[in-house]
């Protein structure tokens, strides 16, 4: 199983110039792209409706960014909103989401605006 | 002046020097991609290569920004990395220049300074060398073949000191410098090696017990601090090569110690500011006029405007002379920077030599003598048809 949230601290947030490592953005550490949790720059974030949902995996297989979280035996259990980047390819692709009536959808974008940046 | 005695004289154009001074250092990886008028730099060192002479990886890049970003890794990687290029090269590198820098990777570029195009030139003007004066890099101007040559042993110290870390460019100017042939001293190798010392890895990414990721991404959290951090890098890269031409004006007892050469008159009335080999016309023009003098900046960016300001203090009249179109400014970049000084002198900015148009010792002279009639508002094309 995926974890919801990664948690890769380099330096604090609050950290000035001059604790900074020199290299411009050098990290002592590989395979950090999970580290960017560029989910945040979304105006937008996704939701996981999961009694709608039918678990036929289709979310899964569109998503540009490994976002769609599954448990041991397939089934989805939410959306990995650090890096959901909010493309939509996901609530196009739903059979749910076919449905007219927007209460049985599985997928859909929150109204409010969440971005950090 | 022991040390100058020791020295080889030879009769060699500022390419040929600078192969020589590599030869000396015999860098870890050279990026190299032909272009007028560097390209005897990668033909005389990929010969040093062929006879064993050097260890290094020569590499025949496809275009001046992959040669650039070769050394970009090698220099990541820990390894001593140099490359050479001019004009339409040293543009194409442009991007990558900055990633250099930014992730304070201490490689070294020789330019040899030509013309931009349009239209195509293959002679000298200082349009590249200004064009990527806010890369953060060091930029060396050698003002003939024994500076081309002093300069590139000094860069490697430079750049790589550990509180600079910055990539410095050795610029010297095309033709004028690259293809004349002078007599010049070189030091015996093994003075020539002591001098450069050893290359200092940092965070090298070859170093898989300790690894490192080079060029992250920043968010706006970061970014302006990286940015502020890396500015410190160039006012130790300032510091580092006063204390490095001092170095070298004493172990090898010849070249001005100073990051801005003066040379006429103890207390000149005038001074020409200007960069590169021109200096060598005016140190002419100036023996003519008498009470005047050259002040030469050694090393563009970081700006030496301390230095400058200590020389030209008590100056009354001073002429800066940019080989560059202002290109839209008010005056070109070597005039605005000695403007900005803020000195009490009267200030005027000419521009010479584009695409090697003859300037002579007269010219100089004759503009000194009509200073008054020079106006302050744009500066005066000398030897242009008007």
């Amino acid at each position: 199983m995926k974890k919801q949230s990664t948690g890769f601290k380099v330096v604090s947030s609050s950290a000035s110039w001059q604790e900074l490592e020199t290299g411009g953005g050098l990290l002592k550490m590989t395979g950090n792209s999970e580290a960017y949790r560029t989910g945040n720059w979304v105006p937008k974030t996704l939701e996981f409706v999961e009694e709608n949902c039918i678990n036929c995996g289709l979310c899964w297989a569109v998503c540009p960014d490994d976002s769609i979280l599954l448990d041991e035996k397939g089934n989805m259990i939410g959306v990995d909103l650090d890096h959901c980047k909010d493309c939509g390819l996901c609530v196009e692709i739903c059979p749910p989401n076919k449905n007219p009536d927007p209460s049985k959808h599985a997928l859909r974008f929150r109204e409010e605006e969440s971005s950090d940046f | 002046m022991n040390a100058t005695k020791n020295a080889i004289t030879k009769t060699l154009d500022g390419n040929a020097a600078v192969v020589e001074a590599l030869r000396q250092i015999n860098p870890d990886v050279f990026g190299f991609y032909p272009i007028t008028p560097t390209s005897y730099i990668g033909e005389g060192f990929s010969k040093l290569v062929a006879d064993g002479k050097v260890n290094t990886e020569y590499v025949c890049a496809e275009s001046e920004h992959a040669a650039c970003s070769i050394c970009v890794g090698a220099a990541a990687a820990g390894g001593r990395a140099v490359t050479a290029t001019a004009s339409q090269g040293l543009i194409l590198m442009a991007e990558v220049l900055w990633n250099a820098s930014g992730m304070r990777l201490p490689m070294v570029l020789i330019n040899g300074n030509r013309a931009l195009s349009a239209p195509l030139s293959i002679h000298c003007g200082h349009d590249d060398l200004y064009a990527v004066r806010d890369a953060g890099w060091g930029q060396l101007v050698a003002k003939n073949a024994q500076e081309a040559y002093d300069f590139t042993l000094c860069a490697f110290r430079i750049a790589e000191a550990e509180t600079v870390r910055t990539p410095v460019m050795v610029a010297m100017d095309c033709f004028h410098t690259t293809h004349t042939t002078q007599k010049i001293f070189l030091q015996p190798d093994e003075a020539a090696q002591k001098f450069v010392g050893e290359t200092v890895q940092k965070n090298p990414l070859l170093d898989i017990e300790n690894p490192v990721s080079y060029g992250n991404f920043d968010k706006p959290d970061f970014y302006m601090e990286h940015k502020r951090a890396q500015l410190e890098g160039q006012k130790k890269l300032l510091e580092e090569t006063k204390t490095i031409f001092k170095s070298f004006a004493k172990t090898f007892g010849r070249g001005s110690e100073s990051v801005v050469e003066k040379i006429g008159a103890e207390n000149p009335d005038l001074a020409f500011v200007a960069l590169g080999s021109v200096c060598g016309t005016l140190e002419r023009a100036v023996k003519k006029l008498g009470n005047a003098a050259v002040i030469r900046p050694r090393i563009f960016r970081p700006f030496p405007a301390e230095e400058l300001r200590d020389k030209l203090s008590g100056v009354k009249k001073i002429i800066v002379l940019d080989r560059c179109s202002p290109a839209g400014a008010d005056w070109a970049p070597l005039g605005t920077e000695v403007r900005s000084l803020g000195l009490e002198a009267e200030i005027r900015n000419g521009i010479y030599g584009l695409g090697s148009r003859e300037t002579h010792a007269d010219d100089f002279v004759a503009l000194a003598n009509n200073f008054e009639k020079l106006s302050t508002e744009t500066p005066h094309w000398i030897n242009l048809r008007d």
